[in-house]
């Protein structure tokens, strides 16, 4: 098995490969990612065949690491760089302890973050990216970092995942076309390409923000705005988190601190008019 | 709506009126549901009879079950 380490914030990954081709793509994908802290990685991820004989004869890769889940659907050796990522998800998702996650993406600006947050498919992350692009720093993508105890959020600016859609526009706006990973066909979620953060956000990344705005963007809709309530924010939240639980009273202590920040919905039929919304709901806090 | 995070258990609950009422009055002195039934009444300014005390004995169950009262 080949290996591969990087630091993403604070989490320190080793991943592990049986095929060399899923790592090389990580491995351009992650250039310019500093090593673990002190070369010991906190989180270890693997791919590998299903069966032996399926490294070679029809490849089939699973999901696994030091946290696994029973029943994970094996993925095509073609897909490997997803399963990888899949990979560094599940053990974030279900290893990590020193933080809140929220299932979110986050950008900077002024030492203030932006949470956006919802289902998968809410367009938070292609809006993170976009914002990534002009004037903001891309603090995360599919997972938040909260400090229960400073409420601090702790950047994780990994490869942002775009899907469908978001592929061709991103593309049209990063000049840097090294910053793309493969294009992945008919992936369970469409199409899909992982997208590097700029420099800047790498470079970044030990700069911590404090959360000041929640947004709930949701794609594909006629443009409307709405309020919502602490009860159904507080839900939302939790729901998202994959760590809420297990943190025990740390989790509930830092979500009822993230209760009261401001708080939004939104609808948005494109990009644009999305953007637009977000702009218009940062101004009013002062962000 | 009052969130309640149950340490033993790790639970977080949400409480609709009147369990947080019901709580914090049992939290000032103990006592059964037919008096519980009196001074939430009194409390909330309403009219205390039969139908009052079955709901406070229906919730006050429902609290021991999820473990958040327990009787002495």
């Amino acid at each position: 098995m080949r290996h591969l380490q990087i630091r993403i914030g604070p989490a320190g990954f080793r991943i592990g490969s049986a095929w060399p081709g899923p790592l090389a793509a990580m491995r351009d994908l992650y250039a310019g990612y500093p090593m673990p802290q002190d070369d010991i990685p906190t989180h270890t991820a693997r791919i590998e065949p299903t069966r032996f004989w399926r490294r070679w004869i029809r490849p089939q890769v699973a999901i696994c690491g030091d946290h696994m889940l029973m029943d994970t659907v094996p993925m095509a050796l073609r897909h490997g760089l997803l399963a990888a990522e899949m990979a560094m998800n599940l053990q974030m998702a279900l290893g990590e302890r020193r933080f809140l996650l929220l299932h979110a993406a986050a950008v900077e600006r002024g030492g203030k973050a932006l949470i956006l947050t919802g289902e998968s498919g809410s367009g938070k992350s292609t809006l993170a990216a976009m914002l990534g692009e002009q004037g903001w720093r891309l603090l995360a993508d599919e997972f938040v970092l909260i400090d229960p105890e400073s409420m601090m959020l702790h950047p994780f600016p990994r490869a942002v995942s775009l899907k469908n859609s978001a592929i061709p526009e991103m593309e049209r706006i990063v000049a840097d076309q090294s910053r793309f990973g493969p294009l992945l066909r008919d992936t369970p979620k469409g199409h899909l390409r992982h997208l590097r953060p700029n420099a800047d956000a790498i470079a970044r990344m030990d700069t911590l923000a404090a959360p000041a705005l929640i947004l709930f963007p949701r794609f594909g809709e006629a443009p409307q705005v709405q309020g919502i309530g602490r009860a159904e924010l507080f839900v939302r939240l939790t729901q998202g988190s994959t760590n809420y639980i297990p943190l025990g009273e740390r989790g509930y202590g830092a979500m009822t601190k993230l209760m009261t920040l401001p708080a939004a919905m939104f609808a948005y039929p494109d990009t644009a008019s999305g953007l637009d919304i977000v702009e218009r709901y940062c101004a009013e806090v002062g962000l | 709506m009052t969130l309640l995070y149950h340490k033993p258990s790790g639970v977080t609950h949400f409480l609709a009126s009147p369990l947080p009422e019901m709580l914090a009055l049992l939290r000032e002195v103990p006592c059964g549901a037919d008096i519980l039934a009196e001074r939430l009444c009194h409390r909330l300014a309403i009219p205390c009879n039969d139908e009052a005390v079955t709901v406070v004995t229906e919730r006050l169950a429902e609290l021991a079950a999820i473990g958040l009262v327990h009787s002495a």
